[in-house]
């Protein structure tokens, strides 16, 4: 009796140059629509904020007086320079060079958890300040402005969060050798979500820390 | 129309797709960037995050030191401007199907017409 053995491929076959195409633009249109429900829940949680603002306009000033720019900059620059980091990973995936895109992913994810790291900063600056969740309401002169707020930023911390879990695992994959300058549909669909995160951190940083 | 120019019809818009996709590719792979005329020695991603790290520091010195209406429309220019070379270059929907703007804009065009509702209409309680 012939013995029958099963080579097991780490990575699926490549399809043919058409059929890899269409599977590249599904994953991508799927990724689209994702962003288009995120769009939605964004937009609930700052159009929260905003409406506040512009019944209080006194109260968020004097929180912008105190806090000062320095910080939410700082972020908003590592924030910006990540998305950088980002593409120019996808740019070395697609001239074959597994090391770069690991190198800029790499970059990319340390960015992410400073970004973290100075939120929280941020956020311990703010409790001092007496700006809590304030679900059920207070006496404090920021009474109501911490729940918008925080619901807002925290929901897109929790963002950077999963974008730096996923990060990891893309280059994870990548060092598995499941990328190549032929297929690297999971790197872009990752980077799409990336700088979604970002453009919503664009409008935060405009609506919540400057306007 | 008959079958050979049906086919032949899809055949020139697949070829059309597939030479856009490789000018795509081109113009993200190449090490310099041609903007007005002028050929700058970084790439194009590069070209575009120096652009945007511009504009944000424009937009911290305008929040410095205007104070009037003038201050809220710039920033808010501003804002719009940096994201829309985030979405058009860095996710690529200056090359990419139409379908996914229309799946981005849709949305956005939705809830930016609820909120500017909700912003001329009476708030509610304080809290």
């Amino acid at each position: 009796m012939s013995e029958i053995t099963l080579h097991e491929s780490k990575q699926p076959a490549l399809l043919p140059p058409k059929e890899e195409a269409i599977r590249h633009d599904n994953y991508k249109f799927a990724m689209w629509l994702y962003l288009a429900s995120e769009v939605v829940l964004f937009a609930v949680l700052i159009g929260g904020f905003v409406l506040w603002r512009i019944q209080f306009p006194d109260m968020v000033k004097q929180l912008h007086d105190t806090l000062g720019v320095v910080l939410v900059s700082a972020n908003t620059f590592l924030l910006l320079t990540s998305s950088w980091t980002m593409v120019m990973g996808l740019r070395e995936i697609m001239r074959d060079n597994v090391p770069g895109l690991l190198r800029w992913f790499g970059i990319t994810a340390i960015l992410g958890v400073v970004f973290m790291v100075l939120q929280y900063v941020e956020y311990r600056e703010l409790a001092h300040l007496g700006i809590t969740l304030d679900f059920a309401g207070s006496a404090s002169e920021y009474a109501g402005l911490g729940v918008r707020f925080y619901s807002a930023t925290f929901f897109h911390g929790v963002h950077v969060f999963v974008g730096v879990i996923w990060c990891l695992l893309v280059m994870q994959r990548a060092r598995r050798g499941a990328f190549s300058s032929k297929r690297y549909t999971g790197v872009e669909v990752f980077g799409l979500y990336w700088h979604f995160v970002d453009v919503v951190w664009i409008i935060i940083f405009t609506l919540f820390y400057l306007v | 129309m008959t079958d050979h120019s049906h086919s032949q019809h899809h055949s020139e818009a697949a070829h059309q797709d597939a030479h856009a996709h490789d000018d795509a590719h081109a113009e993200i792979l190449a090490e310099t960037t041609t903007i007005m005329g002028r050929t700058l020695p970084f790439p194009l991603y590069t070209v575009i995050f120096g652009v945007l790290g511009i504009l944000t520091l424009f937009e911290i010195i305008i929040a410095e030191v205007f104070t009037s209406w003038v201050k809220v429309v710039a920033l808010l220019a501003i804002a719009i401007a940096k994201s829309a070379l985030v979405v058009i270059y860095y996710m690529h929907l200056k090359t990419d199907s139409k379908i996914f703007t229309a799946v981005l804009l849709v949305p956005v065009f939705i809830v930016t017409v609820s909120l500017l509702f909700l912003t001329i209409t009476p708030y509610g309680a304080a809290y």
